[in-house]
C-alpha cells in the first residue's frame, strides 16, 4: 500500500509551510521523505541540492546532520544524555564543538539553568523546548516537525510554537509542519491539504 | 496457550540465542557430573572386593601377616571363609601401566573366574593355577601386552616373565579387576622375595553371618598388631584419600554451574524486556499476576531442564575423556594408580538434570519481581531507566564491602580435615560481592560519562555507548557478572597453578641436592612405582661406598590415629650437603646432623598443619612392630607429601621394618660435574639384571616441573570458556539492551548519525561488557588466587605456597575477553540497524 | 567357588609316592596320623543317630589329603606352594525328614588352617576335625553355616581297631602297588550334638570310622566302587568292596572283612560276597543311576538279606572340593541277620578311574 501516491511540492527557502489532513493522509510519511528518513519509490525528492531517491545513506545522514532540524511530537531526547548534550548531539554527530552555541539556545529557550539536567526531569513543555533547540543549534536550512505541538496542552502549545517561528525567522531555515490543529495551520506562510496519500490543495477550507 | 505465545514462539524465533543459554547450564552441569564420576573412576582401580559380592571384612597388618597369625584365625571360619591374599602394585614393562598383582589361594578363592554364567577355565587351566605356572588378566587387558601368552612384568627393580594362563571377563564397566594379574599365591611369592609375607585375609561371611558380627568375632582373636577393617571402612579410606581432591573439583565445577545460572538469569531478564509489548498486551487483556509467573518459571524449567539433560549426557561422555586426566592427577597426589573403567550410574545423571533445573529456576528469582510489575499497554511508558539512587549505590557498595570483609573472615576459620570449606566460602563471598558491584559499576560508568561534556564531540560513538549501557544497568549487570564470574575462575586458578609451580621450583633446586637419583621405573604417568630390590642397594655401594649413597625407606604408620608414612633414611650423608628447606629458616645441614646426632626425627609441614606438632614436641609414632616416641628437630618443607610422613635414622627403622627395601636411591658424588658420566656408569652396572631409572639432577628436577606443564593445559582452556561466556553473556543480553533502547537509537539515526557510527556504538557497549566483566573478574580472582593459595591449598594439602601474580595472563584475558564480547556486539547491531527508524520512532512515541 | 576337580589333578607321578607292596608295620596311635609319603588319604566318619525325638540321622564326615607334589620341599621353594591339598565333606541324611543336605571345604595347610599330625590322631580343616583325646575316645566336628548343619559328637571304641585284607593292605587291583593300607574302627558309641537349620538336636548311636592310605590304588578298568560298612545285630559287623569294571562286572581284587564279636577278624574273598542291585535310583541333578535296593548274600558269614538304602537321595556333588560325584547314606539288612550302616556308591555318574 502506499502511503503517497503522487505529491509534487516545493518549499521555498524560509517559507513556513503548513501540512493538513486526516490521519493516514501521508503527511507524516511526506516529513520522512523531506527529512532524508525515508526514500521514495518512485519520482524525485530534491532537498537542499541532494537528490535524496538516489542519494546513498551516508548522503542523507550527512544531510540531516548539516542542514536538517527534526522535532518529534513525542520530543525523543535520549534520555540519558544530559539537557545540553542533547541540544549539542548534532554538532557532536558531525564531530564539531560549539559550547557558546549551546549556551545562546538554551537561552533563547530559556533553559541555560537547567543544562545539566537529564530529560526525565523535565516537564513536557519544556522538553520540546530543548528538542527545538536541537533543530536549530546546527544552523539547519530547513526544519521538519510533525505535530510539534500535539503532547502538549493548548498554553505550552502556543507558546512552543512562537518560540519556534522566532527561531527560525532568525536563522533565516523554511519549516515544514505537520499538523491536524487549524489554529496552527493558520499561522503557516501556507497550507497544504493533503487526503489519502495526495494532494488535494492549497489553502484552509471552512472544513479544514 | 499461553506458554505457546509467551515462551516457546519467542523461545523457537530466537534458535541460536536460545541454544547459547542451554548450553551455558549444561556446560556447568556437564563440568559436575564429569567431575563426579571420573574422580570416582579414579579410585575405583583401588578397590577389590566386588567380586566376592558385597560385604567382606578384611585383615591385615602393615608390614604384611605373618604366616603363624593364620592358625589364630580358625575360629573365624565358622562364620566366613578365610582367604590369604598378596597385593602388590606392579609395572608392565613396555606400556609403563600400573597393574594389580594379586596372589590367591587358587583352590577355594572366588575373586578369580567368577564370570558370566557360560565362561568356564578349562580344567587345563585349573590345573596350571593350583601349580602356579601363569596367572590370569583381564579381557580388557591391551593383546599387546600378553604377545606370546606372556607379560613382562617389573616387580622391585627386576623384570620377569610371566605366562598367562588365560584371559578372565570383567563384571561391570568399572571392574577394579580391569587392572588386575592374579595367580597362585606360590607364584607370586616366587616374583618377589620367597618368605614374601600375606597382605591380608579377606573374610568373606557365611550364609546367616552379617558382615558386622564376622567383624565382632574377628575383632574378640585377632591379637595386635593385626587390624580388622570392613569393606565400609575400607570405602571410607578411599573416599578420605580423593576427598580433597574431589571436593576442590567439585567446587570448581560448582561455581561453572554458577555461571551458567548467571547466564540464565541474563537470558530470561532479557526476555522479559523483549516481551514487555507482549506481556503488557496480555495484562491488559486479563492475565493475572500468577500467569505471568507460570510463564516466566515455564521459560526457566524449559531451559533447565533442556540444559541439565544435556549437560548430564554431556558430562556422562566427557567423563570418559576426563577419567585418564583425573587419574593423573590424583596419581601425583596418591602415587601410582591402576588403570580403571568408568561407570555410569543413573543417579547421577537424573542428579544432573535436577541441578540444571534447580539453577534455572534460582536464575530466574529477580526477573520474576520484574515481570510480576508489568503494567498493561495502556500505561506502558517507554522504560525510563533511573539512575542508580545514592541510597541504593551505598547499600550496593556496602553489601560488597561486607562480602569482602566476611570472605577475609572466613580466610582464618578452621576447616574439617582436607576439606577447605571456609577457603570455598571466602572465594564464594568475593564472587557474590563481584555480582553486587556490577550494578554501581556500570551506574558510574554513566555518571562519569556525564561529567566529561567534551566527550560528546570528540568521541560520540564512545560516550553513547557508556550512557546506553548505563540506561540498561540491570541487565547489563547480569551480563558483566557473568563475564567477571568466569574470568574471576580462570584467573585464580592460573595463579594458584603458577604460584604452586614456582614454589616447588624453588623448592625442588634448593632442596634436592642429590647428584644421581635412583629411582623405581616410571608408569606412563610418569609417577615411580614400588621399590627397589636389595641388589641394587649393594651395587651403589660397592661403586661408590656407603656414606655416599642415602637409600629411603616409607612404611604406613599411624600419629594420633591418622594414617602416615614413616621414612628411614641416612641423615648423617644428606647432612653433609643438605636438603630441603626447613620451616624455621635453620640450615638443613645443621638440622639434619643435628637429628642425627640426637637420634631425633623430622616431620613435613603437612604433618605439623594436622597435628599442629612443632619443632620440639615429642611424637609418638605407631607401627606394627612397635611403637616409636621421639622428639621433632625439625620441619621440612614437603610437596612430594599431603598425608604426612615423618623421617627417622635408616638403622632405627630398619630395626622396626627389617625386610624393608628402600624406594629411593640418592647418591652424592665427589664430584658434581662428573654427575652425567657417573650415571651412564651405573646403567651400565644396574641394566644387566635390573631396570630402574637413574635421573641427574636437572633431569630430576626437569620431571617435577613438567607434571605442571601440563597441567597449565587446562589452564589455558578455562581462558578460552572465559571468552564463549563472554560472547554468550553479551549476546544474550544485547538484543534486549538494544530493544529497549531501540527509539534511541532511531533517533540519532534520524539526527544524523550513520549506520556505521550506530554500529560502532553498539559495538562498544558490548565491548564495555567485556571490559567491566573483565577488569573486575581479574581483580576478584587475583584476589580468589590469594585465597586459593594461603587458605585452600594450606587446608586441603597443608602447604605453604608462595603467591606469585600471573600477569602474562591477566592481559591475555583481558584482550581475549574484550575483543570477543566486541565481536558478539555485531550480530545484535546488525539485526537492529536492519529495521527501519521511522516505524520505531512513531511506535516509541505512541 | 572355582569348580576345580581336586582329584581330577593327578599329583606327580605315581612312581614318585610311595606304593604299598607289602603289608604296611602299623604302630598306634602314630599311624594314626597322616603318611605324607603317600599321595592320598582319608578319615571318614560314617554314624546312624538318633535324636531325643526318635528321629533317625545318617551324618558323614570326611577329610581328605591329597598330596600335589612328592618329597620334601626345595630350600629356595615359596613357602605357599600347593605341595597338598586338604578336601572335607560332611552330610546330614535325615532319614524321617527324607531330606539330605551337605557341605564341603577345601584349603591348603600352609598358615596352619588345614593340617594333619604325624604322630596320632588330629585332623584339622578350617573349623572342621577329627581328634582322639586318649586311644578311646574320638572326637568330630564340624560346622557349615552355608548349608545350616553343624555336629559336634564324641565316640568311644567298642571293638578294637581292625586292619583289613592282608594286616592292614588292602589289594584293589592286579598291579603290584594297587593297594592301600586300611584300617577302621568298625563299632563306635557316642552321642553329642547335632544342628540341623539352627535347631541344635542332642543325639546318640552307632558309627564306624575308616582311616586309608596310599597313592595308586584302582586299577586299569575301574570305574567305580560299592563299599558297605554294616554293624550287625549279632555284634559282627561287616566291610565289604566291589571294584566295578565299565560294564558292571567286579574284578578279583574285591573282597570284604568279616569282624566276628570278639574282635578278630576274617578277610573275604571277591566270590563270597553276592551283592545285585534290585532297585535303582536316578538323580534329578545329574542322571546317575544309583542302586537303592540289593540282596545281599555272604554265605561263608550265614549273611542272607535284603539291603536298602534308607534314603533314596543321598547323592554329593563335590565339584567345589574333590570334584567327584558319588553317593553316600545309611542302609538297612533284613533277612538272616539284621544290620544297618552306610553304603559308598561311586561310578555312577561319571568314572573315577585314574584318580585314585
Amino acid at each position: 500500500m502506499q502511503a503517497l501516491r503522487e505529491v509534487s511540492l516545493a518549499v521555498e527557502a524560509g517559507e513556513w509551510l503548513a501540512l493538513v489532513g486526516p490521519s493516514g493522509c501521508g503527511k507524516s510519511t511526506l516529513l520522512n521523505l523531506l527529512s532524508g528518513v525515508d526514500q521514495p519509490s518512485s519520482g524525485r525528492a530534491e532537498v537542499l541540492g541532494v537528490d535524496l531517491a538516489r542519494g546513498s545513506e551516508r548522503e542523507r545522514a550527512l544531510l540531516r546532520r548539516r542542514s536538517i532540524g527534526i522535532i518529534f511530537q513525542a520530543f525523543h531526547l535520549v534520555p540519558h544524555l544530559s539537557v545540553a548534550e542533547n541540544v549539542a548531539l548534532p554538532l557532536a554527530l558531525d564531530r564539531k564543538r560549539d559550547p557558546a552555541r549551546v549556551q545562546f539556545l538554551l537561552e533563547r529557550v530559556g533553559l541555560a539553568a537547567r543544562a545539566r539536567h537529564l530529560p526525565s526531569e523535565l516537564s513536557g513543555g519544556e522538553q520540546q523546548r530543548v528538542a527545538i533547540a536541537r533543530a536549530l543549534v546546527h544552523r539547519p536550512r530547513l526544519i521538519v516537525a510533525d505535530e510539534p505541538t500535539g503532547n502538549l496542552d493548548s498554553a505550552n502549545g502556543v507558546r512552543v510554537l512562537e518560540l519556534l517561528d522566532e527561531l527560525r525567522r532568525e536563522a533565516g531555515a523554511a519549516l515544514v509542519v505537520a499538523t491536524h490543529d487549524r489554529a496552527l495551520a493558520q499561522r503557516a506562510d501556507r497550507v497544504a491539504r493533503l487526503k489519502d496519500g495526495g494532494l488535494i490543495g492549497w489553502g484552509l477550507t471552512e472544513a479544514g | 496457550m499461553l506458554f505457546r505465545a509467551l515462551v516457546w514462539a519467542p523461545v523457537r524465533s530466537r534458535p541460536w540465542r536460545s541454544l547459547a543459554t542451554v548450553i551455558g547450564i549444561a556446560a556447568g552441569v556437564a563440568a559436575f557430573v564429569a567431575t563426579l564420576i571420573a574422580s570416582r573412576s579414579a579410585v575405583s582401580s583401588l578397590r577389590d572386593d566386588t567380586a566376592l559380592g558385597g560385604e567382606l571384612v578384611r585383615i591385615e597388618a602393615p608390614g604384611g601377616i605373618d604366616d603363624s597369625a593364620l592358625a589364630l584365625l580358625r575360629p573365624l571360619t565358622q562364620g566366613a571363609q578365610l582367604l590369604p591374599r598378596m597385593d602388590e602394585w606392579v609395572l608392565e614393562q613396555n606400556s609403563r601401566s600400573v597393574l594389580r598383582l594379586y596372589g590367591i589361594d587358587a583352590l577355594l578363592d572366588p575373586r578369580l573366574l567368577q564370570g558370566p554364567k557360560d565362561w568356564r577355565p578349562t580344567s587345563e587351566q585349573i590345573e596350571a593355577t593350583w601349580q602356579g605356572r601363569g596367572v590370569w588378566v583381564s579381557q580388557e587387558l591391551p593383546t599387546a601386552l600378553t604377545e606370546r601368552n606372556e607379560l613382562q612384568l617389573l616387580v622391585r627393580g627386576i623384570p620377569r616373565t610371566v605366562p598367562v594362563i588365560g584371559h578372565f571377563p570383567l563384571r561391570s564397566p568399572d571392574d577394579p579387576l580391569r587392572s588386575a594379574v592374579i595367580g597362585d599365591l606360590a607364584l607370586v611369592e616366587s616374583l618377589f622375595a620367597p618368605g614374601r609375607r600375606l597382605d591380608s585375609v579377606d573374610l568373606v561371611p557365611r550364609k546367616g553371618w552379617t558382615a558386622e558380627q564376622v567383624q565382632e568375632s574377628a575383632l574378640a582373636c585377632v591379637p595386635q598388631p593385626l587390624r580388622v577393617v570392613s569393606s565400609a571402612d575400607l570405602e571410607r579410606e578411599r573416599r578420605a584419600m580423593v576427598r580433597s581432591l574431589e571436593f576442590n573439583l567439585l567446587s570448581l565445577s560448582g561455581i561453572s554451574l554458577l555461571v551458567g545460572a548467571v547466564l540464565v538469569a541474563t537470558a530470561l531478564a532479557s526476555a522479559v524486556v523483549e516481551r514487555r509489548k507482549l506481556l503488557a498486551l496480555c495484562v491488559s487483556l486479563g492475565a493475572t499476576r500468577r500467569q505471568l509467573v507460570a510463564t516466566l518459571l515455564g521459560e526457566a524449567l524449559l531451559y533447565g531442564s533442556l540444559g541439565g539433560a544435556l549437560g548430564a549426557i554431556g558430562g556422562a561422555l566427557a567423563a570418559h575423556a576426563l577419567a585418564p586426566t583425573m587419574r593423573s592427577s590424583v596419581e601425583t597426589v596418591l602415587g601410582a594408580l591402576p588403570e580403571s573403567g568408568v561407570r555410569i550410574e543413573a543417579g547421577l545423571v537424573l542428579a544432573g538434570v535436577a541441578m540444571g533445573i534447580a539453577a534455572a529456576l534460582l536464575a530466574s528469582i529477580l526477573p520474576l519481581f520484574e515481570i510480576v510489575r508489568t503494567p498493561p499497554l495502556q500505561s506502558l511508558r517507554r522504560a525510563q531507566q533511573q539512575p542508580l539512587s545514592a541510597r541504593a549505590r551505598l547499600g550496593s557498595l556496602l553489601l560488597a564491602g561486607l562480602l569482602v570483609w566476611s570472605a577475609l573472615q572466613l580466610m582464618h576459620v578452621p576447616s574439617p580435615d582436607g576439606l577447605p570449606l571456609s577457603g570455598l566460602g571466602a572465594s564464594i563471598a568475593l564472587l557474590l560481592a563481584l555480582v553486587a558491584v556490577q550494578g554501581p559499576l556500570i551506574d558510574a560508568l554513566g555518571r562519569s560519562a556525564l561529567r566529561m561534556p567534551g566527550l560528546l564531540a570528540r568521541m560520540p560513538s564512545l560516550r553513547l555507548s557508556a550512557s546506553a549501557l548505563a540506561a540498561g544497568r540491570r541487565r547489563a549487570a547480569w551480563a558483566s557478572a557473568a563475564v567477571g564470574m568466569s574470568v574471576a575462575l580462570s584467573i585464580s586458578i592460573a595463579a594458584m597453578v603458577l604460584s604452586f609451580r614456582s614454589s616447588v621450583e624453588s623448592w625442588a633446586r634448593e632442596g634436592l641436592l642429590a647428584d644421581l637419583a635412583l629411582r623405581p621405573v616410571a608408569t606412563a604417568g610418569g609417577v615411580p612405582l614400588g621399590e627397589l630390590d636389595a641388589g641394587i642397594l649393594a651395587e651403589c655401594q660397592s661403586l661408590y661406598g656407603p656414606e655416599h649413597v642415602h637409600p629411603f625407606h616409607r612404611e604406613p604408620a599411624r600419629v594420633g590415629g591418622r594414617s602416615i608414612t614413616l621414612g628411614g633414611g641416612d641423615l648423617a650423608v644428606v647432612a653433609r650437603r643438605g636438603g630441603v628447606a626447613y620451616r624455621d629458616g635453620r640450615d638443613s645441614r645443621e638440622v639434619l646432623q643435628r637429628a642425627h646426632t640426637l637420634g631425633r626425627v623430622l616431620i613435613n609441614e603437612p604433618l605439623a598443619t594436622w597435628t599442629g606438632l612443632r619443632e620440639g614436641d615429642s611424637i609418638r609414632i605407631e607401627t606394627d612392630a612397635g611403637v616409636l616416641e621421639k622428639t621433632i628437630e625439625g620441619v621440612f618443607v614437603d610437596y612430594g607429601d599431603s598425608q604426612g610422613l615423618v623421617i627417622t635414622e635408616r638403622a632405627e627403622f630398619l630395626r622396626l621394618f627389617p625386610r624393608s627395601l628402600p624406594r629411593t636411591i640418592d647418591i652424592y658424588l665427589d664430584d658434581p660435574t662428573s654427575a652425567d658420566a657417573e650415571r651412564e656408569r651405573v646403567l651400565a652396572v644396574l641394566q644387566t639384571r635390573f631396570a630402574v631409572e637413574v635421573l641427574t639432577r636437572t633431569q630430576l628436577l626437569d620431571r617435577i616441573l613438567s607434571v605442571f606443564d601440563r597441567t597449565f593445559a587446562i589452564t589455558r582452556a578455562l581462558e578460552l570458556v572465559s571468552a564463549i561466556v563472554a560472547v554468550i553473556a553479551v549476546l544474550t543480553v544485547l538484543y534486549a539492551l538494544l530493544a529497549e533502547r531501540a527509539g534511541d537509537l532511531a533517533l540519532l539515526w534520524s539526527l544524523g548519525a550513520t549506520r556505521a557510527e550506530l554500529f560502532a556504538q553498539i559495538l562498544l557497549q558490548a565491548a564495555w561488557i567485556g571490559l567491566l566483566g573483565a577488569v573486575l573478574g581479574i581483580l576478584t580472582g587475583l584476589a580468589i588466587g590469594v585465597v586459593l593459595v594461603d587458605v585452600v591449598n594450606l587446608q586441603s594439602f597443608g602447604w605453604t605456597i608462595r603467591y606469585q601474580q600471573p600477569f602474562e595472563t591477566c592481559v591475555r584475558m583481558l584482550v581475549l575477553v574484550v575483543v570477543f564480547a566486541g565481536i558478539a556486539g555485531a550480530l545484535p547491531a546488525l539485526r537492529v540497524l536492519a529495521s527501519p527508524a521511522a516505524r520505531i520512532l512513531r511506535e516509541e512515541g505512541t | 567357588m572355582i569348580q576345580a576337580a581336586l582329584l581330577c589333578v593327578v599329583g606327580g607321578l605315581t612312581a614318585d609316592w610311595e606304593l604299598h607292596q607289602e603289608p604296611p608295620e602299623l604302630s598306634f596311635p602314630r599311624d594314626h596320623g597322616a603318611h605324607r609319603e603317600y599321595r592320598t588319604e582319608w578319615w571318614y566318619l560314617t554314624a546312624e543317630l538318633l535324636d531325643d525325638a526318635g528321629r533317625r540321622h545318617g551324618v558323614q564326615l570326611t577329610i581328605f589329603r591329597q598330596g600335589m607334589q612328592p618329597g620334601s620341599a626345595a630350600p629356595d621353594e615359596p613357602r605357599w606352594k600347593l605341595r597338598e591339598a586338604f578336601a572335607g565333606h560332611l552330610a546330614v541324611a535325615e532319614v524321617d525328614a527324607g531330606r539330605f543336605r551337605h557341605a564341603e571345604r577345601v584349603r591348603r595347610p600352609q598358615g596352619g588352617l588345614a593340617g594333619a599330625a604325624h604322630d596320632r590322631l588330629d585332623v584339622w580343616l578350617d573349623d572342621w576335625s577329627f581328634t582322639q583325646s586318649d586311644d578311646q575316645h574320638l572326637r568330630a566336628r564340624a560346622h557349615d553355616a552355608d548349608s545350616g548343619i553343624a555336629i559336634d559328637l564324641c565316640f568311644v571304641t567298642a571293638k578294637p581297631l581292625v586292619l583289613h585284607g592282608e594286616r592292614g593292605l588292602s589289594r584293589k587291583g592286579p598291579e603290584a602297588g594297587n593297594a592301600s593300607a586300611y584300617v577302621s574302627w568298625t563299632r563306635l558309641r557316642g552321642e553329642g550334638s547335632l544342628t540341623i537349620a539352627g535347631r541344635a538336636l542332642k543325639v546318640r548311636g552307632e558309627a564306624w570310622f575308616d582311616h586309608e592310605w596310599g597313592s595308586s590304588q584302582l586299577g586299569e578298568g575301574v570305574v567305580g566302587w560299592d563299599w558297605l560298612g554294616l554293624r550287625l545285630a549279632d555284634q559282627r559287623e561287616l566291610m565289604v568292596y566291589c571294584l566295578r569294571r565299565a560294564d558292571g562286572s567286579v574284578i578279583e581284587q574285591s573282597g570284604g572283612t568279616l569282624i566276628l564279636a570278639d574282635g578278630s577278624t576274617r578277610a573275604l574273598r571277591r566270590e563270597e560276597i553276592l551283592l545285585e542291585a534290585r532297585q535303582w535310583w536316578q538323580s534329578p541333578r545329574t542322571g546317575g543311576k544309583y542302586p537303592c535296593a540289593w540282596s545281599l548274600r555272604v554265605p561263608s558269614a550265614g549273611i542272607d538279606g535284603r539291603l536298602s538304602a534308607q534314603l533314596p537321595d543321598c547323592e554329593l556333588n563335590t565339584a567345589g572340593s574333590s570334584g567327584v560325584i558319588y553317593w553316600e547314606g545309611p542302609v538297612t539288612l533284613e533277612g538272616s541277620v539284621l544290620g544297618s550302616g552306610y553304603a559308598e556308591l561311586t561310578g555312577y555318574a561319571g568314572s573315577l578311574g585314574g584318580r585314585f
